[in-house]
């Protein structure tokens, strides 16, 4: 099966701003994919794009159709969830419930009426009445009882407590993906997402900064602590992207082939995606 | 829960997972929670819960049954249980004396605290 998710040379300027710059990008199925990046980077204009919702230049192949002129076809194996409630807010949740059940041919009315009996929103209630919470718990309900190969969440748990973000993700990894399902999650949240996911990619200024996998991380980056003496001779050669002090010694974070030879040096550890992000980032700033 | 850096995650999920074979919470001869179950609760990817229950299937803790699922085999809990006591006795009580010593506890004092403790039944 050829990757759902083709980007080729993808753009997008308003005006003079070039919010995605010919963006390449392939995404296998199978993947939960996180896509990081500032305010402002692109994630929601690459994620816009990707969908069809958005104009663009180059090329894209989303579940081998193009979003641009096949877009109604896309959505019917894509599913949704943007930081912004876009449910009508004057329907009532069992109206919605009904309606999705006439123009969605996958929409499966008992799983969502399951998912919702195990929250506490009304069937009843108008969709306007209901937090911010609950509205975000319906949509993930309405968006997983519908048979799609895509998820698409951008920045799901804004906006959320503690104890939804975990049951939101907790329910897409119970409910929804499997193997022949693809995840792209936008967020800022690394720490959230980090061990969800199978593969990252950092986005800033519309460009994609880098693009692996969980494991090839673990294998090109390091933490390595060192006493502050120490660090001091070393830091010309190993080069740190970025490095803090702690307690009297200093962690350098780099980028490196051979973890074992730098085992030699001193404590090493595999730095978590938020640590390589930063330091990423605080290079190309 | 909460995971460290030091470790694989899935390395930390299969101590996880040895731990309740040995507590009793998960029993010999009954199944495990499926891979999608443990992915959700402990909020990993399913490919890390894979490779912990790979490498408790090589330890002989776990056996596939097909079309079932996986299940804890029979005498996992003496097996592991055994390896935990002999650590125990070899480095458990070890670093226990050495810390008493850092921390100036006598030989009979450290005897007196053990058999206070064990009256209050620690856990």
């Amino acid at each position: 099966m050829s990757a759902p998710i083709q980007l080729k040379q993808l753009s997008k300027r308003y005006g003079d701003l070039k919010a995605l710059d010919q963006v390449d990008l392939e995404i296998p199925v199978g993947r939960i994919v996180g896509l990081v990046g500032p305010n402002g980077a692109g994630k929601t204009t690459l994620l816009r794009a990707m969908t069809g919702e958005l104009d663009y230049e180059g090329q894209a192949s989303v579940l081998g159709l193009e979003p641009r002129t096949q877009r109604a076809q896309l959505m019917l194996d894509t599913g949704i969830i943007h930081d912004i409630s876009v449910l009508p807010s004057w329907m009532r949740v069992n109206e919605l419930l009904h309606f999705m059940d006439q123009i969605h041919p996958r929409f499966d009315r008992k799983k969502a009426a399951s998912f919702l009996a195990k929250t506490s929103i009304p069937q009843t209630k108008r969709i306007k009445t209901l937090s911010k919470g609950m509205k975000t718990q319906l949509h993930l309900a309405i968006t997983l009882a519908t048979e799609t190969k895509l998820l698409i969440l951008d920045e799901p748990t804004h906006g959320l407590d503690i104890l939804f973000r975990k049951q939101l993700y907790s329910n897409v990894l119970e409910e929804y993906f499997d193997a022949e399902k693809t995840v792209l999650i936008s967020t800022h949240q690394i720490e959230e997402v980090e061990h969800i996911l199978s593969d990252v990619i950092f986005i800033d200024k519309g460009r994609i900064l880098l693009h692996a996998s969980i494991e090839e991380l673990a294998e090109k980056f390091a933490q390595l602590t060192l006493p502050a003496e120490q660090a001091d001779t070393l830091r010309e050669s190993l080069q740190p992207v970025s490095e803090y002090a702690i307690l009297g010694r200093r962690v350098f974070l780099l980028k490196t082939n051979d973890c074992e030879a730098l085992k030699k040096l001193g404590e090493v550890q595999t730095p978590s995606v938020a640590d390589i992000f930063v330091a990423l980032m605080g290079g190309a700033a | 829960m909460n995971f460290d850096q030091k470790t694989p995650i899935y390395l930390q999920l299969a101590g996880i997972i040895r731990q309740d074979i040995r507590t009793g919470a998960l029993q010999e001869e009954a199944a495990i929670p499926s891979v999608r179950r443990i992915s959700a609760q402990y909020g990993l990817n399913p490919q890390t819960v894979l490779n912990a229950t790979q490498l408790l299937i090589q330890e002989d803790l776990l056996e596939k049954q097909r079309g079932l699922g996986l299940f804890v085999r029979k005498g996992a809990r003496a097996r592991l249980n055994q390896a935990a006591g002999d650590y125990f006795r070899s480095h458990g009580i070890a670093a226990l004396v050495r810390e008493a010593k850092l921390l100036g506890i006598t030989e009979t004092e450290l005897i007196s605290l053990i058999k206070q403790n064990y009256k209050e039944e620690v856990r």
